[in-house]
């Protein structure tokens, strides 16, 4: 069913009827979807037939997404979590294990979240479901 | 009585998609509060204001002290991805 593991991700509130549970779960992946676009953004123009989204999935994990057509005609994608532990930043490329991030792409990454915090938030308030 | 919710709870706002409004921009204000702490890998730090950043910074916010004490989630995030962007 759409949206079961998006709940996930969603906190109980007290005295909610079913429904608007689904509205919010409708809403929150709206804006998830609204947020990786938002955030393939950050990083300057994307090269025509690529494709790249870049999103805050919860606290703790930050997803690169990013997908092409390569030259025989296939869908190439990538997809990188970035999970943000105590100790460091660890980060799984199409869910291939997790090592420590590089001193330059935590660099990168710290960027990428300064101006996603920047950015974005304002872009959220603006949002208007209604013309979706 | 009503009950009082703080302003920017995700109670606090009216509509289901205020709430998941309201909840996103916590979870990224959190995640990046979150990512603040984690010691600056060496080779990455630019100046001296960003040194300090070495040492994990002391956060009261009980919202992020609680998800740090989290496991994490894993496979579950990976669920999540695939059903944004589908199976691959």
């Amino acid at each position: 069913m759409a949206n079961t593991k998006i709940s996930r991700l969603l906190p109980k509130l007290p005295g909610r009827q079913a429904t608007d549970d689904q509205r919010r779960a409708e809403a929150y992946q709206r804006l998830l979807r609204l947020e990786a676009k938002l955030g393939g953004e950050l990083f300057g123009p994307v090269p025509a037939g690529r494709s790249r989204e870049f999103f805050c999935l919860d606290e703790r994990t930050w997803v690169w997404h990013e997908s092409w057509i390569d030259a025989y005609g296939n869908t190439q994608m990538i997809n990188t979590h970035y999970t943000v532990r105590p100790d460091a930043v660890l980060k799984s490329q199409n869910n291939q294990g997790y090592q420590k991030v590089s001193a330059d792409e935590f660099k990168t990454l710290r960027q990428a979240i300064k101006l996603y915090v920047q950015r974005v938030p304002a872009e959220l308030q603006r949002y208007q479901f209604s013309t979706i | 009585m009503a009950t009082q919710y703080a302003p920017f709870s995700p109670e606090h706002r009216s509509s289901p998609e205020d709430q998941a409004v309201s909840i996103r921009m916590m979870m990224i204000q959190n995640a990046d509060a979150l990512f603040n702490m984690v010691p600056v890998p060496a080779g990455a730090i630019e100046t001296p204001t960003e040194a300090q950043r070495v040492v994990p910074r002391q956060v009261t916010n009980p919202i992020v002290n609680h998800v740090m004490n989290q496991p994490t989630m894993g496979e579950a995030a990976q669920d999540i991805i695939d059903e944004i962007y589908g199976q691959h």
